[in-house]
């Protein structure tokens, strides 16, 4: 297991995996394409068939977009990876629904496709996949809004879209017209086979691999604020290289199959032997960790995320922080201390309240190793505060930038506003856009 | 950079929707050409 390298975003990266998307997507339209012709038909019946080839061929993408694949993640950030995967599949579900709708406008005839009288089978099958699409798309748009946990709505759907493609691999092939010719069935499956592998491999082969890297919880501390920090040890392997600022999926217990596998950060210095994470008691997995029984099993994969410094960094770092997005920031700048790094190090650590602010003792040591400056901000203080309170906005971050700003490395993690308006308000203020890192985990 | 990157990842459903069916209406003209 090694870490995610790659360049950092830039637009040749960009431009490469728009590319991409659009090679991958239109591949099975292309394979229509392809000699020999059928018959021709009316505009609107070819326009609603390229629609169903160019969906299928989307939906496909998606399962290299939310695999968890290293190779990817790098070009854009982890974050970014999962951002494109939901707003892809919303174009994948639209292009496929559009497809029987405008085929039927083009010809009533193709209601038939749904009626049971004329082919049972077909009849439920595409009623199924109709029916499958939208719940799919309600489940993960309103996950919470229709009350279903997130182990249970990974299972469903994973579920839902293997099996919304398979159905459209047999519709395809017993449909014919373009796909008439044996190799061309052949390819087709071929292609949505193979992307269904690629769910298979992050849900059921590399959990497999995993049952070989075991790690035992070696201690379960509480910090200020329902924080609890967990130390793990690998048992049996050398355990795992990872940068600061990286991440990985955790799952405790015996097995690597569990369903509750969630990304945390490490808060332990790059390269550690023993690695920590911390989570606030916020849902049902986090809830259980302070009760956690030191000697526990647990499993790790990863490491991913591309929240990391430049492979050879000779520049500061300014992390803005808010509340519990305080665990990539110490991994950083422990990280600083382990290599006696020289560079200035600058933290803005927003928190509700004082007794939110956490990792006291370890940010106190910090100070003392390397030279940082410790900003907090409260945004609702007691009545004897003299430190900085509020919201992070501009004005407080002008305060603390450096004079040469660009001479900075900017890594933002927190609640989304947070981010949002310290990213904006950093490049107002001068600072490039390369130099601002930034992760985002609020997906569905 | 950055910036445009977030642009293209944020709003990739509309440009990759848009350029899709554009291919679709190109494979359908090509067709009933």
């Amino acid at each position: 297991m090694t870490a995610e390298r790659g360049p950092k975003y830039s637009l040749w990266e960009a431009i490469k995996w728009l590319g991409i998307v659009l090679l991958l997507s239109t591949a099975l339209l292309a394979l229509a394409a392809l000699p020999p012709a059928p018959e021709r038909r009316v505009f609107l019946i070819e326009f609603g068939v390229a629609l169903g080839f160019l969906g299928m061929g989307l939906m496909c993408l998606q399962f290299l977009f939310s695999g968890r694949f290293a190779a990817i993640a790098p070009a854009f950030g982890t974050d970014n990876v999962l951002q494109l995967h939901r707003q892809l599949g919303i174009v994948g579900f639209t292009l496929v629904l559009l497809h029987p709708t405008v085929l039927i406008l083009a010809d009533r005839a193709f209601l038939s496709y749904f009626d049971p009288r004329v082919n049972l089978p077909r009849a439920v099958a595409l009623s199924y996949v109709t029916i499958a699409l939208v719940v799919l798309m309600v489940t993960t748009l309103w996950r919470e809004q229709v009350r279903l946990n997130y182990e249970w709505w990974r299972l469903v759907h994973g579920l839902l879209a293997l099996s919304i493609v398979f159905t459209g691999v047999v519709h395809g092939i017993q449909v014919g017209h373009y796909l008439d010719p044996l190799w061309k069935k052949a390819l087709w499956a071929g292609w949505v086979f193979a992307a269904m592998y690629l769910v298979l491999h992050s849900r059921i082969v590399r959990p497999h691999r995993l049952r070989r890297f075991p790690y035992r919880i070696t201690a379960v501390e509480p910090r200020r604020g329902a924080v609890t920090l967990l130390t793990l040890a690998p048992d049996g392997h050398p355990g795992m290289e990872y940068e600061a600022g990286q991440f990985a999926w955790i799952t405790i217990g015996d097995s690597p199959f569990s369903l509750q596998q969630h990304p945390f950060s490490f808060v332990s210095a790059a390269h550690d032997r023993e690695v920590q994470f911390a989570a606030k008691a916020l849902g049902d997995f986090t809830s259980r960790w302070p009760d956690l029984k030191v000697g526990t099993r647990a499993f790790l994969e990863g490491p991913l995320g591309a929240f990391t410094r430049n492979p050879h960094p000779d520049m500061g770092v300014f992390l803005i922080v808010g509340g519990i997005g305080v665990t990539p920031a110490l991994s950083l700048l422990r990280t600083m201390q382990k290599e006696r790094s020289t560079h200035r190090a600058i933290l803005i650590y927003a928190t509700s309240a004082w007794e939110e602010a956490t990792f006291q003792d370890e940010i106190e040591a910090l100070e003392r190793g390397i030279s940082l400056q410790v900003v907090h901000v409260i945004s609702d203080p007691p009545e004897d505060w003299r430190g900085e309170s509020g919201l992070v906005d501009k004005a407080l971050l002008a305060r603390y930038l450096p004079a040469k700003p660009n001479t900075f490395e900017y890594f933002i993690c927190g609640p989304t506003p947070l981010m949002d308006i310290a990213e904006k308000s950093l490049h107002q203020l001068g600072v490039e856009w390369r130099r601002i890192y930034s992760e985002r985990f609020q997906i569905v | 950079m950055r910036h445009l990157l977030h642009f293209w990842v944020r709003r990739s459903s509309e440009i990759v929707g848009v350029l899709l069916v554009l291919i679709a209406l190109l494979f359908a003209c090509w067709r009933t050409a």
